[in-house]
């Protein structure tokens, strides 16, 4: 049962013909369409699941969600009962509650009425019912029926068919330019093989609304499939294009297999979506909002200043985004963020920053243009935002100067060095830094709990991220920091790029290979499309939008984005999750942060502080963290491990007793990168993967190459800082969903993960590479 | 040889190469720098310099600008012709301070003695500043830091025209 057990939510089912003699029967149908004579016939006891494929299977949904009979019952499984009169039905065990078809609950041992037709299974739990039916009647000598129910999660659907293993990669977001597949799994849900299915894909409803309305309105052309054997033959083109959208940012949509084909939804169809979104198209990004937007400007003194951008007319609740500029910066420069932000609902301040003294001084007028503003709010503009703006889930964004100033601004907040009327810290839900500067080091420009999001370019002349300054290794701002942290790492981007008018610092360098300066317009794109995606997962609560933050751009970014960009997200010290190693203690090599033994077959393994040592990118043997930028001389540096291959090569991780059991994990998340300038990623000159394998404690393994799910930037092709070409090392987060590596049935004992070892060179992703790996983690 | 010398020339002349406009100003109302632990100031200087267009234009991490051990207030990064429009915080003597770029330390926290030593063991001497003064004009009262930036974007106008956004901004 181990292999079974270990999917998450769901579990094998099978029914059990318990002492059928005479005419009792179990099948699929109605049951009673021969032409049975038997002079008993009234006294015929017959128990099926309509809609089972071999009608000795079948699998029931749990529903934990409690609601009406009548909005839960889709959820449900229909048993077809023909019972005489003083029928008993008698449950054994727990994981099943059964209803009559007036959703009345049926309890164990209770008379069936005689016109009894179906009862409604629901599942409760990961466990085994059996269902039994018996005659009280001494008129009827027959004996009971049983069926043993299990049950399953429900089912994800929709997504894109991968030509390798797991074969499908199930997602929820959408570009308007994809397609969207739709798969099942024929291993989960077993039941269903060799049945057919009409595919519709449906304006998502609520549960509610299914029950007032089980039409199948398809926004697609129904796709009719056959549920086979085998995961890849399942891969259905069920929205091949012109993906709709409505008026917000995502659209909603159900994945319905219709197994009726009746064009309705049933108990016993399959449903993605009903409580939540089955899947969602995502508008372009950068496609304005459906707010008007009015700016004005408001000064209080010289150095409280600043434009507002506002929704026109506002109507309420309106989160405040604050943009503090960077040095030689105007606060008239982000209109192209503030309007467009305002236009999705959001009031938007820019304000004169004080960066030419420094770092803290930006800080002190952050804090003082939020409190003007927030106490302008009930007169400002006649009073037209009074009552109107959320300060209660701020937004700081900062750029270079402006950028340290928003982290060095919370951490005052958070540690009492300073206090509002007005406001708190724990009003601030994101901060985050547009090329920011990092003057003060890590324990002054701290972002502490607080979520915070890093976009930079690769392209910047100015705060260049490089290895020769302290003070522009941006990502040591994360060495403190304990919440969710992000980075939205763009190519070809240049530090004015972020704004309208700051010179073009793109020219201070020098750049070959096929990555160019993007240029101000593509630039800000990719800023207007990941800060929505931010803003509106993060303070707007969308779901959907942080798959643009947690799934590689190779493969999935916003539509707009037409470069190439990295992006990690590191989740907080608060999320449920188990560190394989983040490198931070047990620091012998050979010993993971979790106590297990580490082991390798890869080259020139090295564990040690991100930090490049000689601050030039030329590569040289003595310096292995060429090109790591996460520390620099600093305490507690962040830590991590670099290494090499150009043949098939490992590097094991043992997970120690206590942490195996994987079932109920969501994924398998690592960051990793190339290594800048070495002659193995000068060599392969490419984008780069390699493949996760779980062991189990049984020996047995599952392989995926994250290639599928997008794969490792090259190193931006810069040439200053040292010989040879490539600037800084780009981490890119990757996430592995677990139940991908038990797809289709794949014989693996997610219970009992005994090793995590990752595999490299030509057999297993790209045929040679040096990288670096850090944050190697199971997330639940 | 002439080559080196040449070189060393070049590396002789002073980025702050002339001072060419001048106007004392003074405040109504003290303003309190938003840097902690300054004090308030309540006259100083708007002051139009000529620079080494290199070291004019924006950056995060640029030389700073001195006069004498006070960082000066830039309002303006032309990059192009060099113009560079500062206000001078306090009392300052302009014919006997030094105006210089230091170190790319923030201002806030250098030390601005060893800073002004640094331009003094380079040989970096005050500039004359009569004629500037002269052209300067009356003293500026002012009622609040507002009306200062205001008259130092009348000066950008004029001596980097392409900056009249940045300009109209610091109006």
């Amino acid at each position: 049962m181990g292999i079974f057990r270990s999917m998450r939510s769901w579990s094998w089912i099978w029914i059990v013909i318990v002492a059928c003699k005479g005419p009792a029967s179990v099948g699929v149908g109605n049951g009673d369409d021969d032409d049975d004579d038997d002079d008993q016939s009234d006294c015929e006891l017959v128990l099926t699941v309509p809609g089972s494929a071999d009608g000795t299977t079948a699998l029931v949904e749990i529903d934990p969600i409690e609601g009406p009979f009548a909005e839960r019952v889709f959820r449900m499984r229909a048993l077809s009962i023909t019972a005489p009169a003083g029928s008993v039905v008698d449950i054994e065990g727990a994981s099943i509650a059964l209803f009559d078809e007036a959703g009345g609950p049926v309890q164990s041992g209770a008379d069936l009425p005689a016109t009894t037709a179906i009862l409604y299974a629901s599942g409760l739990s990961d466990a085994e019912t059996t269902v039994t039916l018996s005659s009280a009647s001494s008129a009827c000598s027959v004996e009971p029926v049983s069926i043993t129910l299990a049950t399953v999660g429900s089912p994800d659907l929709a997504g894109h068919g991968l030509t390798v293993f797991p074969h499908f990669q199930y997602v929820q977001a959408f570009n308007t330019d994809e397609s969207v597949q739709t798969a099942l799994d024929p291993f989960r849900y077993s039941d269903r093989v060799g049945m057919v299915a009409d595919v519709h894909i449906v304006a998502h409803r609520t549960p509610a609304e299914w029950a007032a309305d089980r039409t199948l309105d398809s926004e697609n052309v129904p796709v009719t499939a056959t549920i086979g054997a085998d995961l890849p033959g399942n891969v259905v083109d069920a929205w091949l294009s012109d993906l709709t959208t409505g008026d917000g940012v995502t659209s909603a949509w159900d994945v319905v297999y219709d197994f009726g084909q009746d064009g309705t939804l049933d108990p016993g169809d399959l449903i993605d979506g009903f409580d939540a979104d089955g899947l969602n198209t995502v508008i372009d990004l950068t496609q304005p909002g459906p707010h008007a937007v009015a700016s004005f400007q408001y000064s209080e003194t010289y150095w409280n200043t600043m434009r507002v951008y506002t929704p026109d007319p506002p109507v309420g609740n309106h989160p405040l985004v604050v943009i503090s500029h960077g040095n030689g910066h105007e606060y008239d420069w982000y209109d192209y963020l503030g309007n467009h932000l305002s236009s999705w609902g959001y009031v938007v301040i820019s304000h004169r920053n004080d960066t030419v003294p420094g770092v803290i001084t930006a800080a002190t007028t952050t804090l003082t243009n939020t409190e003007a503003f927030i106490r302008a709010l009930p007169t400002l503009g006649g009073g037209v935002l009074d009552g109107m703006v959320d300060t209660s889930r701020m937004t700081w964004v900062g750029h270079s100067r402006g950028g340290e100033g928003v982290v060095i601004a919370y951490d005052w907040m958070k540690n009492g060095a300073a206090s509002s009327d007005y406001f708190d810290a724990g009003d601030v839900a994101l901060v985050s830094s547009i090329a920011p500067t990092m003057f003060e080091g890590p324990n002054v420009t701290n972002p502490n709990d607080v979520d915070y999001h890093l976009m930079s370019g690769s392209a910047d002349g100015d705060v260049t991220g490089g290895v020769d300054s302290s003070s522009l290794q941006y990502y040591r701002i994360f060495l403190r920091g304990t919440g969710d942290h992000l980075v939205t790492y763009v190519q070809g981007a240049g530090h004015n790029d972020f704004n309208c008018c700051g010179p073009n610092d793109g020219s201070w360098f020098t750049v070959r290979g096929p990555a160019p300066l993007i240029g101000r317009q593509r630039a800000q794109q990719v800023a207007m499309s990941y800060y929505l995606a931010l803003l509106e997962h993060k303070i707007g609560g969308n779901e959907v939008l942080g798959e643009y933050l947690g799934r590689a751009p190779e493969q999935f970014r916003p539509t707009a984005v037409n470069a190439y960009v990295a992006t990690q997200w590191m989740p907080g010290d608060d999320a449920d999750k188990f560190v394989v190693d983040d490198f931070q203690t047990e620091q012998g090599d050979a010993v993971s942060s979790s106590t297990g033994s580490v082991t390798w077959s890869v080259s020139n393994h090295h564990e040690g502080a991100l930090d490049d040592s000689n601050s030039r990118l030329t590569w040289q043997e003595d310096d292995p963290m060429n090109g790591m930028s996460w520390s620099h001389n600093d305490g507690a540096p962040d830590r991590g491990i670099v290494f090499d291959y150009n043949a098939d090569a490992w590097l094991e991780f043992e997970i120690v007793p206590g942490e195996r059991d994987w079932s109920d994990a969501k994924w398998l998340s690592f960051r990793a990168c190339q290594g800048t300038r070495h002659p193995n990623t000068v060599a392969l000159d490419d984008l780069l993967s390699f493949s996760a394998t779980l062991v189990d404690a049984n020996g047995a393994t599952s392989t995926i190459d994250f290639a599928n799910y997008g794969r490792l930037t090259t190193p931006y092709a810069r040439d200053d800082g040292g010989q040879g070409t490539g600037w800084i090392n780009e981490f890119q987060t990757i996430r592995i969903p677990i139940s991908d590596f038990a797809s289709n049935g794949h014989a693996l004992d997610l219970d009992d993960v005994a090793a995590l070892r990752f595999e490299f060179g030509p057999s297993y992703g790209s045929s040679q590479g040096r990288v670096g790996m850090d944050d190697i983690e199971v997330l639940r | 040889m002439i080559a080196l010398l040449s070189l060393a020339a070049l590396a002789a002349e002073p980025d702050v190469k002339s001072v060419e406009w001048a106007r004392p100003f003074e405040l109504t109302e003290a303003h309190q720098p938003n840097t902690p632990g300054s004090s308030p100031v309540s006259e100083g200087w708007i002051v139009e310099l000529r620079v080494d267009p290199d070291k004019a234009r924006a950056a995060a991490v640029a030389p700073a600008l001195y006069a004498g051990t006070v960082a000066v207030y830039r309002t303006n990064w032309d990059h192009i012709g060099g113009c560079a429009v500062v206000i001078i915080p306090g009392d300052t003597d302009l014919a006997t301070v030094p105006i210089y770029f230091g170190s790319s330390a923030l201002p806030e926290s250098a030390d601005t003695d060893a800073e002004l030593q640094a331009a003094v063991d380079r040989g970096v001497k005050p500039l004359p500043t009569a004629k500037a003064v002269s052209a300067g004009g009356d003293k500026l009262v002012a009622a609040d830091l507002r009306d200062v930036y205001r008259a130092a974007a009348d000066r950008i106008e004029i001596c980097a025209p392409h900056e009249k956004g940045r300009a109209d901004a610091l109006r």
